[in-house]
């Protein structure tokens, strides 16, 4: 069942959340053990958290735009007294003492917290790989990888054990695990939605975003978790139209196609699937045009830059992880023995590299050459896509250039991984909103029988516009393929 | 060594921290203060928790401007912040929220009193926000280290001068007046004991006559004016025995050791810090407009130095009274309240200088008895000018005024001058009528002095004015005494 079907039912008083939430216990019973969505899942706490909205039900209250939606939580947004690793060994046993902006607002419409989602290390990665515990699976096979970072949230939307999780994006944390596991992932506007209680990684990029199994659920959860938060500066004022505002047709609607987003090194049975569903937007009234080669002329450099940008600021935002207030701490010999010993043994390799990078480009006599270049560069691709947005609505293209790939594949060679965010990460680095829908299934190739995403991007702000697409495309594309293990589900 | 001064001059720039007097801290609601048990003023945020991120405290802000203005500094447009990352087990998220390439306020210049009467200009290069940083505590016997975070996260203006000062009783008496104009301008408490007003010098020596700079070295934390001095004097020995065996000097951070009177390298290794300053993403830059630095250039109390002046040639203090009531701030303001309240009232006797004594003497011992600050006392501007005006009308004496009534007025803030005069039996007996009677009694019982008055021995009227008093019980306002005797005596002979 939907979120806003549960949340209609519920409010109508016609479905008990406590029965909603139960039901999802027993579809985490069966199905967690083959995704390895989730890192922690306290069923006492998502039942009492069920029987309060009941409460509020009974007492003839209205509990709330999200009334009894079970929700996951990828395990880098903070919930008071649930764990909040961060998929890292370094926050083992931590407990956050307070709750995320978001958490206040699905808490106050009534949603019912339902676990936390494995991730790579500080949202480092693309497959869950990182993950300093274990890596999840992918719904559609076991053998092959979610995608990631949030790879948690889209395997437990993707095996139907809740209908909506939240994850997080630096460079296509959501977007392409939605894409690797057939469901819908929303990045918004950076600013729109507050990142106060987000696990910081890349502090200029991170946005938190839904990851839902319709494009429906994502508007209806991003229409709660949107708006401007005095304790996070970097949130926008104003007005923000609803999600729902937007007319759902996509008819005089101008889509342009880069040339760029269709690069060689994108899997041709996925660019088949993108080019389909782009074909289903035109008949449906949409003015889709392939924009001519130049037009992106500096997206090729996205992802050096997204690395250079995202790993300085990540090797400052995790330098609080050193034993001192929390987490394991190593305190033998010196203060200096403390750090290395505390940092090198509980951070992951790909953390480390990642510190190592983002300090050296932020060192002295290197810093113009580098982090300066990198955000000249970052402001370069941002006034490509402003031009376009003159002329388009919306900018379309695939997700990710691959589908989802095995277990292992690509964990020797740190920059094949760093290339599944090419195609997402240009969004992240102007801070446009985009999103990812579920386009049919590759039909030869490594991918045969995996589900592709049609990503599209929007202007910034226009977060209501973005997923009035997605929803409009959701009708014309009809119900989407579901892997075995989510159909098993009602 | 008596040859040192004359060979080598020394060069002397200061780095000053002060804590700015906000109730909440730079970038959380936690209350900025001192002396509270440990790590009970914390929260997420300044305990640097996974996730939390900054709300700027626009107080800091204000009085950043004020300090920029009493600094004569150009002020930026626009707030930027960027972190300093550094590790430290008393800095919670392992960067410090400071401002790197542009400073809140750049290009001043300070004008302060040197000992001999002269002034000095000083250049302030630049002063910036940034956040202060817990505090470690080793405890006594004990094989470990404590951090509290109480003081992690309040503000701070980190103020840079040019090495323009030429000897250290210079840096003292430049810190002197610094100190005081911040404290007059409402900046911060600049409380030494507390922390709340600390002192970097660098200094570096020259041959005399030379114009290029030698090596400097830089002597932290230092917390007291006497330190300070001390410090500069120790190092200005150390680098003078340096040079004068042939030696170079290794630029270097130093601590001061007041108990040996030396300074000595930290054992830190400078080389090692390499700060990766990059802008704070989690702050975007924040306007300071036009019409909020007017605002606080409005609200700018007037300096110290002005106030002194005006003390001197408008109200006709003596040079020392008008130095003593500048001293501190809240004198000078009580002062200048309770004139306003007399001339208000058209109080014809009102004079400064009285007045200035009533708060100087009267006012302060109260509040050095009670153990309170001149602010905190129940005996307020209004009603000590009330009580003065009460004097001024020859209701009660001076002395009854300035002992019994001003006691009882801290002692019960709904009492009034009139009020505790009668349940005291102070009150002074004025009327002519009253005082004739008793006048006339005591020249009848001293017929003798009056006979001796009359012949010559005009000294005898204070005499009789005191037998007047006794009488009185000391009730009668010796003034109008005074002009009675003298009706009733007439002229002694010639
Ligand atoms: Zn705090």
């Amino acid at each position: 069942m939907s979120a806003a079907d549960i949340a209609s039912r519920v409010r109508a008083g016609e479905l008990d959340p406590i029965v909603v939430t139960e039901k999802a216990l027993a579809r985490f019973e069966e199905r967690n053990p083959v995704v390895h969505a989730y890192l922690d899942l306290d069923r006492e706490d998502a039942l009492q958290r069920a029987a309060a909205v009941s409460e509020r039900v009974s007492r003839g209250e209205d509990p709330g735009q999200l009334a009894g939606v079970p929700i996951s939580l990828k395990d880098n947004i903070a919930v008071a007294g649930a764990t909040l690793t961060a998929g890292s060994r370094i926050l083992q046993g931590y407990r956050s003492p307070y709750d995320a902006h978001v958490t206040e607002r699905l808490v106050a419409e009534g949603a019912v917290l339902f676990g936390r989602t494995n991730l790579d290390e500080f949202a480092m990665g693309a497959s869950t790989e990182n993950s300093g515990f274990a890596p999840s699976r992918n719904p559609w096979d076991r053998k092959r990888v979610p995608g990631g970072s949030s790879g948690g949230s889209a395997a437990a939307v993707g095996a139907g054990i809740v209908p909506v999780a939240l994850g997080s994006e630096t460079g296509g944390s959501i977007r392409q695990p939605a894409a690797l596991c057939g469901v819908t992932g929303f990045k918004p506007t950076y600013g729109s939605v507050s990142r106060r209680g987000l696990v910081a990684f890349g502090s200029s990029l991170d946005q938190i975003g839904p990851l839902a199994a319709t494009a429906e659920d994502a508007a209806l959860v991003f229409d709660v978790i949107t708006g401007h938060d005095p304790g996070d500066a970097t949130t926008t004022t104003g007005k923000r139209p609803s999600a729902f505002l937007a007319p759902t047709s996509v008819e005089g609607l101008r889509i342009g196609i880069p040339e760029e987003f269709l690069d060689p090194s994108v899997d041709p049975h996925i660019l088949a699937q993108v080019d389909q569903a782009t074909d289903l937007l035109s008949e449906a009234g949409a003015i889709t045009k392939v924009v001519p080669a130049g037009g992106l002329a500096h997206a090729n450099l996205s992802i050096p830059v997204y690395y250079l940008v995202s790993s300085s600021e990540a090797c400052s935002n995790l330098a609080r992880f050193d034993g001192m207030r929390y987490g394991p701490r190593h305190d033998d010999g010196d203060l200096l023995d403390a750090y290395l010993a505390t940092r090198a043994g509980h951070f992951g390799a790909e953390v480390q590299r990642r510190i190592l990078l983002g300090t050296f480009a932020l060192s002295a006599g290197y810093y113009d050459a580098w982090y300066k270049k990198a955000l000249q560069v970052r402001r370069l691709v941002s006034d490509e896509f402003t031009t376009l947005f003159k002329e388009y609505d919306l900018l379309a293209g695939p997700t990710s250039p691959v589908g989802a790939f095995k277990l292992g594949e690509r964990t020797d060679d740190p920059y094949a991984m760093y290339l599944c965010d090419l195609l997402t990460a240009p969004a992240c680095l102007g801070g446009f909103p985009s999103v990812s829908v579920p386009c049919g299934l590759a039909r030869k190739g490594p991918y045969k029988g995996l589900p592709v995403g049609l990503q599209l991007v929007g202007r910034p702000g226009e977060d209501h516009v973005v997923l009035a697409a997605a929803r409009a495309f959701e009708a014309i594309r009809g119900e989407p393929e579901r892997p075995v293990v989510y159909s098993a589900a009602e | 060594m008596s040859d040192v001064a004359i060979r080598y001059e020394p060069v002397i720039g200061l780095e000053v921290h002060v804590q700015l007097a906000t109730r909440t801290k730079m970038f959380c609601r936690c209350e900025a203060r001192f002396g509270a048990p440990p790590n009970t003023l914390i929260c997420p945020v300044c305990s640097g928790q996974p996730g939390t991120l900054p709300a700027f405290n626009g107080r800091a802000l204000d009085l950043g401007i004020t300090a920029g203005l009493a600094l004569g500094c150009a002020l930026d447009h626009e707030v930027k912040f960027d972190r300093k990352n550094y590790f430290y087990p008393d800095l919670p998220k392992g960067y410090q929220v400071s401002q790197f390439d542009r400073p809140l306020c750049h290009d001043g210049s300070f004008t302060f009193d040197r000992a001999d009467g002269t002034t000095k200009t000083v250049t302030i290069i630049r002063a910036h926000l940034e956040e202060d940083s817990g505090k470690i505590i080793h405890p006594e016997g004990m094989e470990l280290s404590l951090v509290d975070l109480n003081r992690a996260g309040t503000p701070l203006l980190e103020i840079v001068t040019a090495p323009d000062l030429r000897s250290s009783a210079e840096a003292r008496d430049f810190l002197q007046d610094l100190r005081q104009t911040l404290r007059y301008a409402g900046v911060s408490d600049c409380d030494m004991e507390k922390g709340s007003f600390r002192c970097d010098v660098n200094l570096s020596l020259r041959p005399v006559g030379q114009e290029a700079f030698g090596t400097r070295t830089e002597t932290k934390n230092l917390n007291s004016f006497r330190f300070v001095e001390q410090a500069l004097e120790a190092e200005i020995l150390r680098q003078t025995a340096i040079l004068e065996a042939g030696d170079d000097i290794v630029q270097c951070t130093l601590t001061f050791d007041p108990e040996r009177q030396v300074t000595r390298p930290t054992r830190v290794k400078e080389e090692l810090h390499d700060y990766r300053y990059f802008p704070e993403p989690d702050l975007p830059l924040f306007a300071v407009a036009p019409e909020r630095v007017e605002a606080r250039r409005r609200k700018m109390p007037e300096a110290p130095v002005a106030r002194q002046q005006r003390y001197r040639n408008a109200l006709g203090l003596k040079a020392e009274v008008a130095e003593d009531l500048i001293a501190d701030r809240d004198i000078s303001d009580t002062f200048e309240a309770t004139l306003a309240c007399l001339v208000a009232a058209d109080d014809t006797e009102a004079s400064p200088a009285a007045t200035a004594s009533w708060v100087l003497n009267d006012l302060r011992r109260i509040a050095n008895e009670r153990h309170l600050k001149l602010t905190e006392l129940a005996v307020t501007p209004q009603r000590l000018g009330a009580l003065i005006a009460f004097v001024n009308a020859g209701k009660v004496s001076r002395q009854a005024a300035r002992t019994t009534i001003l006691d009882a007025l801290q002692d019960d803030p709904e009492a009034t001058p009139a009020s505790v005069a009668a349940e005291h039996d102070l009150l002074q007996v004025s009327d002519t009528a009253s005082l004739g009677t008793i006048i006339d009694e005591v020249l009848i019982a001293e017929a003798d002095m009056v006979q001796r008055y009359r012949a010559g021995k005009t000294g005898l009227l204070n005499a009789l004015l005191g037998s007047v008093m006794k009488a009185s019980a000391g009730k009668a306002n010796p003034n109008e005494v005074r002009k009675l005797l003298g009706e009733k005596l007439g002229p002694p002979a010639a």
